[in-house]
């Protein structure tokens, strides 16, 4: 089994690097310290981006994006807006498709597979790689059939399985108690924090194996922020979770790697710590230290 | 802040006495103007509304709605029947076509029809009524062999409803948010059960609405119908062709020229049933509305 | 020099809390130049006015570590400009160090000019004019975030250590000789110690500016000059 991470070129661009004593920092030089650190193995990338651009219409939006996305961590996606932050996110699950005149190019590999090439079954893909919103958005229906559309989308239940797969993903979201005694309410109802809430159970409940939030708590208030970064860290042993956002705050404290764009390039990936102690790249340092953006 | 420290004066800029002496005047025209405008309208739909009540209570009676017409007195219940029979056979054609047009432009509007079936949309809202009711005359009644008839009755009123129906589903559909849209694509349903299963749901107050609206209209036709349906004093004889049927538009039409007493009372009548009816179809869209936009 | 902050008022308070620590350091020579000099003229107002001017570094010191809280508390520093306020917490504590070793040695010099001059005491003002010089370089190091310049002040410490362990060694012979300078010579080795403790936080200093420039811990191991604590010194004599 070859290792995919020896193929990713530079990632930091060093060209403007401001200490000549550090180390560069490669993503693949990043995983094989964390690997040296930590005890515990962390193995070949779960979801690997190779060399993808993005253009909307005749814009490019994406130039030439790689960077791993380890299983059971956390990944940022950091930097200012037009950055292309949410359409990287965006083409992981191919929900760019929804619109028309926007062109990919390059691989995205799950667990080995790439998802761009044509023939992939985009709802399966759906399945597999779940996405949370910025906007809360509950279907109009009750909380119950909110959580069970996605199930009912690819298996026939029977109801009692349906109901524990339905509690369970509640469970697992921390929204069950409140919400135990008014399944049969509209989703409508809740506040904006349940609601998003409501929607990561969603996303939870068909099963994925990768989690998208795209800037999931920016529409919420700070102590339901709280409960979200906290619901990420409890999701973390079971998912490969990537994070978009624009609070460098949220980023420094739920994230394990980051990785910080600006106009459509990846600047800088690298574990977290380091890039909000000593980044290498003077245009992130910039950016982190509020000197730009 | 120590007690014995005098607060800062503060300065309240006020504008010159001429200049608010304009913008009081400026305010008091914009009044003046809208007043009217209020007056005017309302005082119209009083006196219309006035007007139609008190002639028409004054022939109310039990008589109007179990008897058919004959001739020139007796009761509407041939002609209620037959509104009600014309205006849900229109819906009944209406409703599945202007809702299938209506998504249709709204969920693919890049789609190869989506502007030709808005552009005939927009046409037909400006077409005549009476011309529709001509084209219904002459394929229907005369070349199609139908007679006056349920068929080619519903069918023209159809046909002016549906474009209503499709315009009011398309705006409808378009309000529901794309992120909603987007999340049930996330999950990977396929976009009919997106439309189906979400966007028709949160869009239905509104379509429901759109549907009300194409009711009132119907119930108020008088010139297709009488092109297509013709008139009968006896109730609805069951069959869609060879079947000419009556409606309460017709009685006002026809009965308010009659040199007769009880024609002038059925009128009146007529006049008043449809009326409400349309004023009970607006209250309950509002109503309808009201209560899901909360 | 890094691009200025969006918020301008952040800007202002970093550039403050810089110069306090380089009043501090200011107040470090001066300090320490005029223990040297209490030392070297015996002049015992001179060095009253040491002692008490230590006072002044330590509020100096506590204004530092509130604006540092600050910053903290206020600005979510990242990266290079956390480690500005780290280094300037600690700089601060080791310049308050130095001060208070400072007017140590200005302490005892009182004591010590009321006894009759011996010989070794010109051993002691070379050796502060060597601390001093450390002290003097890292500041300047620090006011131009050069880490080169502070390794170098880092390795010179090394000679600061050689020069008392010899210290050390001929004040112990200086006593075994002569008892009645056992007094003035045991002043003597704390406050040689005093200024070799000053070149140690020196060199701190000099660590702590390395981090803020590189981000990485200085992970050599710094040679140590100083044997005394290994030394055993033998009577010449037999003992009465």
């Amino acid at each position: 089994m070859t290792d995919a991470t020896a193929n990713f070129p530079g990632t930091a661009r060093v060209s403007q690097s401001m200490n000549d004593a550090a180390p560069p920092s490669t993503a693949a030089a990043a995983h094989e310290a964390a690997a040296a650190r930590s005890s515990v193995v962390v193995d070949d990338p779960k979801v690997s981006i190779k060399d993808v651009h993005f253009y909307y219409g005749a814009y490019h939006a994406l130039k030439g994006i790689s960077m791993p996305l380890h299983d059971r961590r956390v990944t940022a996606f950091i930097g200012p807006s037009g950055c292309g932050k949410s359409t990287l996110l965006r083409i992981l699950n191919r929900i760019y498709e929804l619109y028309p005149n926007q062109t990919v190019s390059g691989e995205i590999l799950v667990d080995g597979e790439n998802i761009l090439a044509s023939g992939v079954d985009l709802n399966l893909l759906r399945a597999k790689i779940g996405m949370v919103f910025q906007r809360p958005t509950p279907f109009p229906m009750s909380i119950y059939d909110n959580i069970a559309f996605g199930i009912r989308l690819y298996e026939k239940l029977p109801k009692s399985e349906l109901d524990d797969r339905v509690e369970s993903a509640l469970q697992r979201a921390a929204l069950w108690t409140e919400v135990k005694d008014k399944l049969r309410q509209s989703g409508a109802g809740l506040s904006g924090g349940q609601q998003q809430r409501l929607c990561i159970a969603r996303a939870i409940a068909v099963k994925p194996e990768v989690l998208l939030l795209d800037e999931p708590a920016s529409a919420l208030d700070p102590i339901s922020t709280q409960r979200i970064e906290e619901l990420i860290a409890e999701l973390k042993p079971d998912y490969c979770i990537a994070i978009v956002t624009h609070n460098m705050q949220q980023a420094a404290r739920c994230s394990d790697y980051t990785a910080f764009m600006y106009l459509g390039e990846l600047i800088e990936f690298d574990e977290t710590e380091r890039i909000f102690t000593h980044p290498q790249e003077r245009r992130t340092e910039d950016y982190i230290t509020g000197r730009f953006g | 802040m120590p007690a014995d420290q005098a607060l800062p004066s503060i300065t309240v800029a006020t504008p010159s006495s001429r200049r608010l002496m304009r913008r009081r005047i400026t305010s008091v025209i914009g009044w003046l103007l809208t007043g009217s405008a209020l007056a005017l309208l309302s005082s119209a739909m009083i006196w219309i509304l006035a007007m139609v009540f008190f002639r028409g209570v004054g022939a109310m009676s039990i008589d109007l709605f179990t008897t058919v017409t004959q001739g020139n007195g007796g009761g509407l219940l041939n002609a209620i029947e037959g509104t009600v029979v014309l205006s849900f056979g229109a819906l009944l054609l209406a409703v599945p076509f202007g809702l299938a047009a209506g998504a249709y432009v709204s969920e693919y509007p890049h789609g190869y029809w989506a502007p030709t079936v808005r552009f005939l949309a927009d046409i037909l809202v400006g077409v005549p009524s009476i011309v529709l009711g001509y084209v219904g005359y002459v394929t229907m009644v005369d070349w199609l062999g139908w007679n006056f008839s349920v068929a080619a009755g519903s069918i023209t009123v159809s046909v002016i409803c549906l474009p209503y129906i499709c315009r009011t589903t398309e705006l409808a559909l378009q309000q529901v948010p794309g992120s909603l849209r987007e999340a049930a694509f996330a999950l990977g349903a396929s976009e009919a059960r997106v439309i189906f299963q979400i966007c028709l749901p949160a869009a239905l107050p509104a379509i429901l609405t759109g549907i009300l609206l194409a009711l009132a209209i119907s119930v108020g036709e008088t010139a297709p119908l009488l092109y297509t349906a013709g008139w009968s004093d006896y109730l609805w004889n069951g069959h869609l062709t060879h079947s000419p049927i009556g409606y309460l538009t017709y009685a006002i039409w026809t009965f308010i020229n009659e040199p007769f007493e009880t024609s002038h009372r059925l009128a009146y009548a007529a006049a008043f049933l449809v009326t409400i009816f349309v004023l009970i179809v607006h209250v309950v869209s509002r109503f309808v509305f009201d209560r899901h936009r909360q | 020099m890094p691009a200025e902050h969006i918020v301008k008022s952040y800007d202002e308070e970093l550039t403050r809390l810089s110069n306090m620590i380089v009043e501090m350091g200011g107040l470090a020579e001066a300090q320490l130049t005029s223990a040297i000099d209490a030392v070297a003229k015996r002049d015992s107002a001179l060095a009253a006015s040491v002692v008490e001017g230590d006072a002044q570094v330590d509020d100096l010191e506590r204004e530092l570590d509130n604006l540092a809280i600050r910053l903290l508390a206020l600005r979510q520093p990242m990266a290079r400009d956390l480690r500005e306020i780290f280094a300037a917490l600690k700089i601060g504590a080791d310049l308050e160090r130095i001060c208070d070793y400072a007017a140590n040695v200005a302490k005892r010099s009182i004591a010590l000019s009321q006894t009759p001059p011996i010989q070794p005491v010109h051993a002691l003002p070379r050796m502060g004019t060597l601390a001093l010089a450390l002290v003097k370089d890292v500041i300047d190091a620090y006011v131009e975030r050069d880490a080169d310049k502070a390794l170098e002040v880092w390795r010179r410490d090394e000679e600061l250590d050689e020069m008392y362990s010899s210290l050390f060694r001929e004040f112990l012979t200086y006593m075994m000789e002569d008892p009645r300078n056992i007094g003035a010579c045991t002043h003597l080795l704390f406050m040689a110690k005093n200024i070799e403790r000053i070149g140690d936080h020196a060199t701190n200093i000099a660590e702590d500016l390395y981090y803020l420039v590189h981000g990485t811990p200085l992970t050599e191991v710094r040679p140590k000059g100083d044997k005394s604590s290994l030394e055993v010194i033998a009577p010449d004599r037999p003992a009465r």
